[in-house]
C-alpha cells in the first residue's frame, strides 16, 4: 500500500463517500441479508415493501436489529396499524427504547392510514415508520416515496402477498416465508442490486 | 368582618374572582352566598359604604339582586343578609342586639330542627339564645349551638378561602354571526396569539384549553382541547385549535370564540443553546409533541398512544398504553424481568381458543407444541388469578406461536405470535 493508501485506511479520519453511504443505507443486522443489498442495508430514503401470507414468521424479528439501533436516536419509531399488539417485553428484550415508540391507529378508513403515514414521514421528529397497510395505490405510494426522500426516514410497508403484482416506486420489495428451520427471504426487487434469495436459518 | 351576598343563578366563581379588587380573602359559602372578609380593606376603599357601592355597581351591572351586610363574624353577617334587612353589626357587641329579634329561619337549619324549635315555641334567635345550653345541645343539637357561638364569636369560625384557579380566557367576537371557516382561522390565529401572550405575560404554560362558541339562540357550544405537553408559544396552540375547529360541527353560526386556559404550571422558557446540540436539544421534543398532537387531532387521543412496562408477571397486565407523559423519556423505569424467556413480538388482544381435532391441537391447521413450558403463576391478590403452562408452538405453515395451557381448565389457548 502506498503512504497515502495507509494514511486514509487510518480508522480517524472521516471520508465524505463514507458518511454519505452511512446516511442513505442502515445495516440490517443480518450478515447475509446485508451483502445481498445495496450498500449493505436497508435503505433509508425509500420504501421498503414487505410483502407476507401470514405472520408469525419472522416478519419482525427481522428489522429488529436496525430498529434497536434507531431507537437510540431521541425520535419516534411509528408503527401504524400494527394487526396485533407489539408486545413491550419482547421489544424491550430485543434493545428497543420503549420511549421511542408510538403507536397510531387510523381508524379503517384506508385513507387515514395513509395520511398517518405521510405526517409520520414530514415531521423531523420519526426515524422509523411501519405501516401494515392493505390498500396502497401507486398514486399514494409515490407521495409516500418522496416524503420517504425529503427526510431520510426508514420507511417499511407491510402488504398482503396479492398486492405484489401492483406497481409500486418502492426501493426495495421483499416477500417473506417460512418453514421449519429458515426464513426465506425473496428479493423481488431491488433498486441498484438483484433480486435473489436470502435463507435466514434461524 | 364579613359581608355576605344573596343571590341568584350567578357565576359565583366569576364574581368571585372579581371580588378579589375589594378583599383577597372571599369564601363561597353555601350555593348562594359570598363571604368577603373586608377589615383589611375598609380603610382603602374608603368605608363600608364605598364597599357596598362597588358590589352594587359590579352585581346591578350582571342584573343580579342580592342584599349585603357587614358583622364581626361570618354567620353573623349571613344570617343577617338573609334576613334583608340592611342592618349592620359593626362591632361584636352590636351583634346580639342584632340578632336577637332575627328569625330563627334565616339560620336555614335542617327542617327538623326548625320544625322542633317552633313547637317549643321558640321563634327568634334571640329565643334560641335564652334557652338553656346543655338542654339546646341535648335535644336540638351541639353543632347548632355551635352555630350560634361561631355567629356571636364565642368560637371561632376560620374558614379557607376561595383560590381562583389561574384561568386565562381571550375571546373573539365576529362581527356577524358566521360559520365560514375562513372567519375561524383567522379567529383562531388571534385567538392564539393574545393567549401566547397572556401566558407570556405571567409566566405560565397551559397543557388543556377550553374552547366555548357562543351562538345567537341557543346555549354555546363547548369543547376540549389537550396537548401532549404544557405549552405557551403560540405556534402549539394554533395548529392543535384549528384541527379542532375544522372538525366541530356547530348547530347554528357562531357570534363569537372564547378560549380558555388552565395555567396552573409555571412556563419552563426555551433558553437558547449555546453549543448546538444535536437531536437532543429541547426544538427536538417540541417536533416530537407536535406529531401526536397532529395524529392525535385527526384521529382520536385514544388512537395514538404509546408503550409501558409494568412490574408484574402475568403477560396480558406486564404492557399499558401510554396516553398521557408520552413525552417524559427516562422516567419509567421498569424492566423486563430477567427470568422472563423469550417473548413473541406479537400480542394477541385476548387469548384464542385453540381447537382439538384428530388428537392435536389446531389453529388454522395442526399445531406442533414444543416442550419445556414455562409456568406462569400469579395474581392471586386481585382476584385475577392465572396458572398457566407457555409453550412455543410451529404451524405447518412455519408460523411460531406463544401458546398455553390453563392449569385450572386444561384449556389451549394461543396468546401471542413470535413476530
Amino acid at each position: 500500500m502506498s503512504l497515502l493508501d495507509e494514511l486514509v485506511a487510518h480508522p480517524a479520519i472521516w471520508r465524505a463517500k463514507d458518511a454519505q453511504s452511512e446516511r442513505l443505507v442502515l445495516p440490517t443486522g443480518h450478515d447475509e441479508l446485508d451483502r445481498a443489498l445495496p450498500g449493505g442495508g436497508w435503505p433509508r430514503d425509500a420504501i421498503t415493501e414487505i410483502f407476507l401470507e401470514r405472520y408469525g414468521i419472522g416478519e419482525l424479528s427481522l428489522l429488529m436489529p436496525a430498529l434497536a439501533a434507531l431507537s437510540l436516536e431521541e425520535r419516534w419509531i411509528v408503527w401504524v396499524d400494527p394487526p396485533f399488539i407489539p408486545y413491550a417485553p419482547a421489544l424491550a428484550q430485543r434493545g428497543i427504547n420503549l420511549d421511542r415508540v408510538l403507536l397510531v391507529h387510523a381508524s379503517a378508513a384506508k385513507r387515514e392510514a395513509l395520511w398517518a403515514v405521510e405526517q409520520a414521514l414530514r415531521s423531523k421528529s420519526s426515524v422509523a415508520v411501519l405501516a401494515w397497510l392493505v390498500k396502497a395505490d401507486d398514486k399514494a405510494l409515490r407521495r409516500l416515496q418522496l416524503a420517504a426522500e425529503t427526510r431520510a426516514c426508514w420507511t417499511v410497508l407491510f402488504r398482503p402477498g396479492a398486492a405484489l403484482s401492483q406497481r409500486s416506486p418502492a426501493a426495495l420489495r421483499l416477500k417473506l416465508s417460512r418453514d421449519a428451520s429458515r426464513t426465506r427471504i425473496e428479493i423481488v426487487k431491488c433498486r441498484g442490486g438483484r433480486p435473489g434469495i436470502v435463507d435466514l436459518n434461524r | 368582618m364579613y359581608l355576605p351576598e344573596l343571590t341568584e343563578r350567578v357565576d359565583f366563581e366569576g364574581l368571585a374572582a372579581w371580588a378579589d379588587r375589594i378583599t383577597p380573602v372571599v369564601d363561597l359559602d353555601t350555593v348562594d352566598s359570598l363571604l368577603l372578609e373586608v377589615r383589611g380593606s375598609i380603610k382603602l376603599l374608603g368605608g363600608l359604604a364605598a364597599i357596598k357601592r362597588m358590589l352594587a355597581d359590579e352585581l346591578e351591572s350582571h342584573g343580579v339582586a342580592f342584599h349585603a351586610c357587614a358583622a364581626p363574624t361570618p354567620h353573623g353577617a349571613l344570617w343577617l343578609a338573609r334576613h334583608a334587612v340592611p342592618d349592620d353589626a359593626l362591632e361584636v357587641e352590636q351583634l346580639p342586639g342584632r340578632l336577637n329579634k332575627l328569625p330563627v329561619s334565616v339560620t336555614r337549619w335542617p327542617e327538623s330542627v326548625l320544625t322542633l324549635l317552633r313547637e317549643i315555641g321558640v321563634r327568634s334567635i334571640g329565643a334560641c339564645l335564652r334557652l338553656p345550653r346543655d338542654g339546646f345541645a341535648r335535644r336540638v343539637g351541639a353543632e347548632y349551638l355551635l352555630d350560634l357561638d361561631r355567629a356571636l364569636g364565642k368560637q371561632a369560625d376560620p374558614r379557607t378561602g376561595f383560590r381562583a384557579s389561574p384561568s386565562f380566557s381571550v375571546k373573539v367576537e365576529f362581527v356577524s354571526e358566521t360559520d365560514s371557516l375562513e372567519m375561524f382561522a383567522r379567529a383562531a390565529e388571534q385567538l392564539a396569539e393574545r393567549m401566547a401572550h397572556a401566558l407570556r405575560m405571567h409566566q405560565r404554560q397551559a397543557q388543556h384549553f377550553a374552547i366555548v362558541i357562543a351562538h345567537r339562540d341557543r346555549e354555546p357550544t363547548r369543547d376540549a382541547l389537550g396537548l401532549v405537553e404544557p405549552v405557551y408559544q403560540a405556534r402549539r396552540v394554533l395548529e392543535p385549535l384549528l384541527v379542532r375547529l375544522e372538525r366541530l360541527e356547530l348547530p347554528s353560526p357562531a357570534v363569537s370564540i372564547e378560549l380558555r386556559a388552565d395555567a396552573r404550571e409555571a412556563a419552563t422558557l426555551d433558553t437558547g443553546q449555546l453549543f448546538e446540540r444535536g437531536p437532543g436539544s429541547r426544538r427536538s421534543t417540541t417536533a416530537e409533541a407536535e406529531l401526536v398532537e397532529r395524529l392525535r387531532g385527526r384521529l382520536g387521543t385514544a388512537g395514538v398512544y404509546g408503550l409501558e412496562l409494568i412490574a408484574e408477571h402475568r403477560p396480558e397486565r406486564v404492557w399499558s398504553k401510554l396516553t398521557d407523559r408520552l413525552l417524559h423519556h427516562g422516567a419509567r423505569s421498569v424492566s423486563v424481568s430477567p427470568w422472563a424467556r423469550h417473548r413473541p413480538l406479537w400480542l394477541l388482544a385476548s387469548p384464542a381458543p385453540l381447537s382439538r381435532g384428530l388428537d392435536r391441537l389446531r389453529y388454522r391447521g395442526p399445531v406442533r407444541i414444543e416442550p419445556d413450558p414455562e409456568r406462569i403463576e400469579s395474581g392471586w391478590w386481585d382476584g385475577r388469578e392465572i396458572r398457566r403452562d407457555y409453550h412455543m408452538a410451529t404451524t405447518e405453515q412455519g408460523e411460531r406461536l406463544w401458546v398455553y395451557r390453563d392449569c385450572a381448565t386444561d384449556e389451549w389457548y394461543l396468546h401471542g405470535i413470535f413476530g
